[in-house]
């Protein structure tokens, strides 16, 4: 007898969801969905000005890199830097020997 | 309409919102057990709609694709608020009451409140196809095409979700008797 209740009871609670009504959201919520979209399109950078921001940044760059190769950035003479640099600081100690 | 909302025409975008929001938000609820979730799930949804609608290939039905796209928020949005709240360190655990869903009969709702308790102990796959089928209520076709998969892999899900409910509900049912017996006395 307990086993068919329990049965029973079973089955009611599986099928207690039939006939129930389909509930609607809030009605503000339409409104905070568009709020939404539209802020996200907002944010968005139109193409041409992204365009724009990439060429600004490679001419940069470019200038950035042909300034450095004026200056001689890129040549290879590191060793007589050095050696322009020790007989540089020589002389500077030779300059304060000025008790002599 | 999917293509007059893809275009970005606003009064489309209305009206299929109109037509489907009860759905998707009944559905986020089925998920959720909580009102304000599911209405942020919805809201995550429709915002997805519209980005995504020039994508939709029309393989599927719209219904079909717009639910599918629920499932997936609604699963995300569940496994994110488990990430924060194991990460929200040393705050208080909540009890959290029965859920009683708003649309359902007067007469059912405690044991609709006690379905929606157990159903939260089912794997992921056995409570989307539960749900979809049996609160829902969608043909098993459209289930499987929700889920990506066949109609066999429906049944058997079914079919094991149903067995795990019998066996969490006749562990639930001599704490009912005693729960009915203490309130006649």
């Amino acid at each position: 007898m307990k086993n068919i209740d329990s049965e029973k009871w079973m089955d009611d609670v599986l099928g207690s969801m039939e006939g129930s009504k389909t509930v609607a959201p809030s009605r503000d919520l339409f409104a905070n969905i568009q709020s939404r979209i539209e802020a996200r399109e907002v944010r968005v950078i139109p193409f041409p000005q992204r365009i724009m921001g990439i060429a600004a940044a490679v001419l940069l760059l470019s200038l950035n890199i042909f300034a450095m190769n004026a200056y001689g950035f890129f040549e290879n003479d590191s060793a007589a830097i050095v050696s322009n640099e020790s007989s540089e600081t020589t002389e500077l100690i030779s300059d304060f020997k000025i008790y002599e | 309409m999917l293509q007059a909302v893809a275009t970005g025409n606003a009064s489309a975008f209305r009206e299929l919102y109109d037509l489907c929001a009860p759905q998707v938000y009944n559905l986020a609820l089925s998920y959720t057990q909580e009102e304000q979730s599911a209405e942020e799930i919805t809201q995550d949804v429709f915002t997805i709609i519209f980005k995504k609608a020039g994508t939709f290939k029309g393989n599927a039905a719209v219904r079909t694709w717009i639910y599918r796209i629920t499932v997936n928020t609604s699963l995300n949005f569940i496994k994110k608020k488990k990430r924060s709240s194991w990460l929200s360190i040393g705050a208080v655990k909540q009890e959290t009451a029965d859920f009683v869903h708003p649309g359902v009969i007067l007469e059912n709702r405690e044991h609709a409140a006690m379905l929606y308790r157990v159903i939260e102990t089912l794997p992921v796959q056995q409570k989307t196809a539960f749900i979809l089928s049996f609160i829902e209520e969608l043909p098993r076709q459209e289930v499987a095409d929700i889920m990506d998969t066949s109609l066999k892999a429906v049944e058997s899900l079914l079919q094991r979700a149903k067995k795990n409910l019998r066996e969490k509900l006749a562990s639930q049912y001599p704490n009912r008797r005693k729960n009915k017996n203490n309130l006649s006395k």
